[in-house]
């Protein structure tokens, strides 16, 4: 009986994650917002990356909702420690789902490095995640279930990443892949309680096969496997960014401006469009971005528009 | 102030007195020269009667370089009064002292040119003859035609002429150069023998009272810029066991215009070119600026010297010229007790370099100068000795030695074909033979060099260097041990450069950064 309790809320709040467009909630049910090679929960073998070293970043996304709003706030801090080829990456994300509840989310990441034939990087990564979960009393009973039953509040409440990556020495080309909410062995389905799984790949950057600098653009890829149903989804994005900056110079201390934005399938059901507009420097980026979704038959919109905020910053 | 004025007042009343102020025109001779670094001071003696009364000396034939306030007057009777003394260039007389070599010469010189001038004078006359006959070569006339008979006479006459007149020209255009070459050598022979260009004398004129008639002798000294001194030394290694010849020798200059003949040399370290002034010490900042010029020829260079100033009195006379030239004056020759070893550096020279280590070197006080070396009665080389030893023991090179000898191998591997890696790793194994062919044992000091890691990223690791001694700044590893006669020794040991695969330096080319070469010359035959 305690079981479908947890099964039941546990589903309800994938439904209230999935429904809310919501999209970059970081919880257990990942949106393809978070998605980027150089992220370091849901791709934490980069951290072992000099691009990752001592970099900051912060993020906030909302919807502006006053009958369904949510807020999404998160910060990430990266180091890389070149002596011994590994990184380590420290995550908090905070969701905030109105009415709902909340969640709080601890991501630690750890990456090493090493090089095949002299001229591949590979990259293995883990990211363990401690969840804590409030639920408001009647909409999710969730609290309840925590304090009764330890073994699937362990479950409920820890998972892991996995990732492997390989590139080129400055990361011109790479193609890393993802597995997402990995329970421990020691708690498998046993209870039938789990969230989705994700197998994410990210392949990039094509153009540098046309030697342009200034500009990117990456193929990500994911399958959604439900622990609940064994229903797979598959999700396609391409993202693209370009400098708007005429002459080729170094990058100082003065800001610049770029353009970018992602465009995709998801999970084969709605097309997906998120532009963004950035301000960067060789030190920081700046980035306020909107997402939105349309039914890929009658283009009526679906979910709830976002805006999002975030900045990463070299310290 | 008073006395002098009453020695005025003297002189003018002796002078009222005693009838008119008699001069006295003589040369004096050099008798002594006390010879500094860059400068010489020249002293000379003279006897000469005095009459009673004032009268006036002008010591004449002395050099015209002779510094301000530095002459310094001196007489055998204490009656005799020095009044005044100048000094000044008489322009209207020349040195007696010509170098005969060069008066030889220059006659030589002005007959060439004599006889030049006159072969510019046929030159131009075959010239103005050859312009007449051939202005306008034609043959025959308007009205009638010309004879073969005559052609051909005009035709024998013309090339005869043309020939004689071209090898005239020829032979005087010869002439005309070789004898202009011949000028010329002569003229760089006068510049070699005589860099002194300078001919004029300098006179000093001394007015003294003197109360009665007397043979006075009268001594004065000076400095002039123009003469100087360099140590030079020959060392001389006469096998193990015995001591080291260090003889000590000097190169002394003249260039003062006079000829310091037969006289007495003392050679000091002192600088007295300041004059008659008070001396101070000045910053260090401020000697170090200051650069010596090149005189007449003679180039100077700064050396250390000590504070203590040495002044060597030199045995014999010597006869210095007047030539800018270096002449040779033996000062002294010491025998030192040494301990001799050889110092190995396989990888610039297989060959032991012998070297003899002087203890209590610094008692003996010499200024660093060129050292001649000589090796059991071979001549070696030379090297500029810097005779400051820092723990009173002087470490003097001797040069190579074939008897002592090293052989360095060195094994080179990477990891370049490694499948997975964070680091690229270059080993080299070194094997060095070191073996000693005399009958002597001797004390090894062997140096290798190893590569200098920079950064903390790099790491150099060694095995087999614990009877080393290791320089990590410089890279060094010296190993110190004694090797008997006929015995070798070999060391071997080995390093490990790692050098990390970085995300953004290219690291293709990481050896070049951290391994030293050495550059030689070789031909290229492209």
């Amino acid at each position: 009986m305690k079981t479908m309790k947890i099964s039941v809320i546990v589903r309800m709040i994938a439904l209230i994650a999935s429904v809310l467009p919501v999209s970059s909630i970081r919880c257990q049910t990942y949106n393809y917002l978070p998605f980027h090679y150089f992220d370091a929960e849901t791709n934490p073998a980069m951290v072992a990356s000099v691009n990752m070293n001592n970099r900051f970043e912060a993020f906030q996304s909302n919807n502006f909702s006053q009958s369904d709003g949510f807020s999404y706030s998160g910060v990430q801090y990266s180091k890389y420690f070149s002596s011994i080829f590994s990184g380590i990456g420290l995550g908090v994300n905070y969701s905030d789902m109105g009415k709902s509840g909340n969640y709080l989310n601890t991501v630690l990441s750890f990456g090493y490095r090493n090089v095949i034939l002299d001229e591949v990087y590979i990259r293995l990564g883990a990211s363990y995640k401690l969840q804590s979960i409030h639920a408001t009393p009647g909409f999710l009973d969730y609290h309840t279930v925590i304090e009764n039953e330890p073994d699937k509040k362990y479950a409920l409440q820890n998972n892991m990443n996995f990732s492997l990556a390989l590139s080129s020495q400055k990361n011109e080309y790479y193609v890393s892949f993802s597995y997402l909410n990995s329970m421990f062995p020691w708690n498998t389905s046993e209870y039938d309680f789990s969230f989705p799984k994700y197998y994410l790949i990210c392949i990039g950057d094509f153009m540098n096969l046309f030697d342009k600098k200034r500009a990117e653009l990456n193929l990500i890829s994911f399958i959604k496997t439900s622990a609940t149903s064994g229903k797979s989804t598959i999700s396609e994005y391409i993202s693209f960014s370009k400098d708007l900056r005429r002459h080729r110079r170094r990058r100082g201390h003065k800001m610049e401006a770029r353009i970018g934005g992602s465009i995709g399938f998801l999970e084969n059901e709605n097309i997906h469009f998120a532009p963004y507009f950035g301000l960067f420097n060789k030190k920081c980026f700046l980035r306020l971005g909107y997402s939105f979704h349309v039914d890929k038959v009658n283009f009526q919109s679906v979910y709830s528009s976002t805006s999002q905020l975030g900045l990463i910053y070299l310290l | 102030m008073k006395s002098y004025t009453l020695s005025l007042a003297m002189a003018l009343f002796f002078g009222l007195c005693m009838g008119q102020n008699k001069e006295i025109e003589t040369v004096a001779d050099i008798n002594h020269v006390t010879i500094y670094n860059s400068s010489a001071e020249i002293h000379y003696q003279k006897e000469i009667e005095l009459p009673a009364g004032l009268s006036t000396i002008v010591f004449s034939d002395l050099t015209p370089f002779v510094v301000e306030n530095t002459i310094n007057i001196g007489t055998s009777s204490p009656d005799v009064e020095i009044i005044t003394v100048t000094e000044r260039i008489n322009y209207t007389k020349d040195r007696k002292e010509q170098n005969h070599k060069i008066i030889a010469l220059e006659d030589s010189i002005t007959k060439m040119k004599e006889t030049l001038g006159k072969i510019s004078c046929k030159l131009e006359t075959v010239k103005m003859e050859k312009g007449i006959l051939f202005k306008d070569e034609s043959i025959g006339g308007l009205s009638k035609g010309v004879s073969v008979e005559e052609i051909e006479k005009a035709s024998t006459f013309f090339s005869q002429r043309y020939l004689a007149l071209t090898t005239e020209q020829y032979e005087l255009g010869k002439n005309e150069k070789e004898l202009a070459d011949r000028i010329g050598r002569f003229e760089k022979q006068i510049s070699e023998i005589s860099t002194n260009k300078y001919k004029n004398i300098s006179e000093i004129q001394i007015t003294v009272l003197c109360p009665a008639k007397q043979k006075v002798g009268f001594s004065f000294r000076f400095l002039t810029t123009m003469g100087g001194w360099a140590p030079t030394y020959d060392c001389k290694y006469n096998g193990n066991g015995n001591p080291i010849q260090f003889i000590f020798r000097a190169n002394v200059f003249n260039s003062s215009g006079i000829d310091w003949d037969n006289v007495d040399i003392t050679l000091s370290t002192a600088s007295p070119t300041l004059g008659f002034e008070a001396p101070s010490f000045s910053s260090n900042r401020k000697k170090n600026m200051r650069k010596e010029k090149a005189k007449d020829g003679i180039s100077f260079m700064n050396i250390e010297v000590p504070n203590a100033i040495e002044a060597y009195d030199i045995k014999h006379k010597y006869t210095i010229p007047s030539d800018s030239k270096p002449y040779l004056v033996d000062v002294n020759s010491y025998e030192l007790f040494a301990i001799f070893d050889y110092l190995l550096i396989p990888k610039l020279n297989p060959l032991g370099f012998l070297m003899a280590n002087i203890p209590d070197w610094n008692k003996i006080n010499l200024i660093p100068g060129v050292t001649h070396v000589y090796n059991k009665g071979s001549y070696m080389g030379k090297m500029f000795l810097n005779t400051y030893a820092d723990n009173d023991t002087l470490r003097v090179y001797l040069g190579k030695d074939n008897s002592i000898k090293a052989t360095i191998r060195e094994e080179n591997s990477t990891n370049q074909n490694s499948i997975i890696g964070n680091y690229n790793v270059d080993k080299s194994e070194i094997s060095i033979t070191v073996s000693n062919n005399t009958a002597d044992t001797f004390r090894i000091q062997l140096l290798d060099q190893v590569p200098v890691i920079s950064g903390d990223k790099a790491k150099l690791n060694f095995q087999n260097i614990e009877q080393a001694i290791y320089d990590k700044r410089e890279g060094l590893l010296t190993w110190n041990f004694v090797l008997n006669p006929g015995e070798k020794a070999e060391i071997v040991y080995g390093f490990e450069i790692k050098v990390p695969k970085t995300d953004y330096i290219s690291n293709k080319s990481y050896r070049s950064s951290f391994r030293r070469y050495r550059n030689i010359t070789c031909p290229s035959f492209n």
